[in-house]
């Protein structure tokens, strides 16, 4: 019991850092390209360094509030699912029973194994429409996360990622400061995208390498497009 | 659903194919023919599967119909295409099955009758009375989904009896 309570809040700790790995991505990759921008547009280091922290607080707004939204949607088409499971359960328990019945059987197990097994969990409501849940609606308890945490997960990750290329422009000006962020923000994305890659299983090389080059092309976009606008 | 081009001959008037096949009853392993139960009436019915959460309301419900049917001189036949340990299990699952279930494991019989589902290689839900000289008298299929009334079943029985014309829901009594 204990293994499976630990291998369970070790999925949701994984789908935890999914989503702080996405914030944290989102902010350097908008920062850096938004702060090379700016330093291209306007010499005033002033000027960088507020709009680089109201971007990074907006865009910190924006994430939490879509994290919030999306999670929420999420959460009510499961509500919506699992209600009417329990409304079926009571009112037609046997087709729900068939349905489990039928969702085992395509696990390879045999009929009669399967019929004792939902015939078990038919007198425990709960237990049956957990597995219920999973089995045939192939909704699984473990990705519901609520979403106060999703949006405080997303607005905390998504500043702590802008805070890294904003820092050079705080203790240096100019090129010197542009040169650093742009570097510091490809190396903390490599750093992301070789925890992602853990994630994902792919090598962490090359997703590194795929995100470093990312940052530079964000950053290099950003910069072109502030040297296009007329300086103040 | 089932493998038949369109529109089916109907089988009533026609004689049901024989079969030999093993079967279950009362916790006994054997061979059961059609030709056996003949000289009497025959309820032949089709049902997907043991150890279902569907038709034990139907194997229940013939069991529960089944004194009333013998008093009427009819036989009751129950064929899926599960093994005979499968219906040895089944019937004591369901508190035990009186009339004999069969086992049709090489689908020749649910073929020859036209009731196998392709799609599932098992029996459809089909129902087929049997005059005593083997000719069916009446024949009704449906879904898998949905289970037969028993009531029906028994109420048509009758009326076959009867020899004579019965309008539409009609009851022996009246």
């Amino acid at each position: 019991m204990m293994e499976v309570a630990a291998k369970r809040e070790r999925i949701e700790r994984r789908g935890r850092i999914r989503e702080i790995v996405f914030g944290m991505q989102d902010g350097i990759l908008s920062t850096v390209a938004f702060l090379a921008g700016l330093q291209a547009a306007t010499p005033d280091a002033r000027l960088i360094l507020l709009g680089g922290l109201v971007q990074m607080f907006s865009g910190a707004v924006s994430m939490a509030a879509g994290a919030y939204l999306s999670t929420k949607a999420e959460e009510e088409v499961y509500e919506k699912e699992v209600r009417e499971e329990v409304r079926q359960f009571g009112r037609e328990p046997y087709l729900a029973q068939e349905q489990l019945l039928h969702a085992l059987g395509e696990e390879g197990l045999s009929r009669q194994k399967a019929y004792q097994i939902v015939k078990l969990l038919r007198d425990h409501e709960e237990a049956f429409l957990k597995t219920f849940q999973e089995k045939v609606l192939g909704l699984g308890s473990s990705e519901a996360h609520s979403p106060g945490t999703a949006a405080l997960t997303m607005g905390l990750a998504f500043p702590i990622g802008g805070i890294i290329p904003l820092f050079p422009y705080i203790v240096t000006t100019g090129l010197s400061a542009l040169a650093v962020s742009v570097g510091l923000g490809a190396l903390a994305l490599f750093a992301v995208g070789a925890v992602k890659a853990r994630l994902t299983h792919r090598s962490p090389w090359a997703s590194g390498l795929e995100f470093l080059a990312i940052a530079m092309g964000a950053g290099i976009v950003g910069h072109l497009f502030g040297l296009l606008l007329p300086q103040p | 659903m089932l493998d038949r081009t369109f529109p089916p001959a109907s089988p009533v008037g026609a004689r049901a194919p024989e079969f030999a096949l093993e079967g279950v009853q009362q916790g006994r392993v054997g061979r059961f023919r059609l030709r056996d139960s003949l000289g009497r009436w025959v309820l032949l019915f089709f049902y997907p599967a043991d150890f279902s959460f569907i038709c034990p309301t139907e194997a229940v419900g013939f069991q529960r119909a089944y004194a009333t049917l013998q008093q009427l001189g009819c036989e009751v036949l129950g064929i899926s295409v599960d093994g005979p340990d499968s219906h040895l299990a089944w019937a004591k699952e369901l508190g035990g099955i009186d009339y004999p279930l069969l086992s049709d494991e090489g689908r020749e019989v649910c073929r020859g009758y036209g009731v196998l589902d392709p799609a599932s290689g098992r029996a459809a839900r089909a129902t087929f009375i049997l005059d005593p000289e083997g000719v069916v008298r009446y024949c009704v299929v449906s879904h898998v989904d949905v289970g037969r009334s028993i009531e029906e079943t028994v109420r048509v029985l009758k009326a076959l009896q009867s020899g004579r014309q019965c309008p539409a829901d009609w009851r022996p009594e009246s």
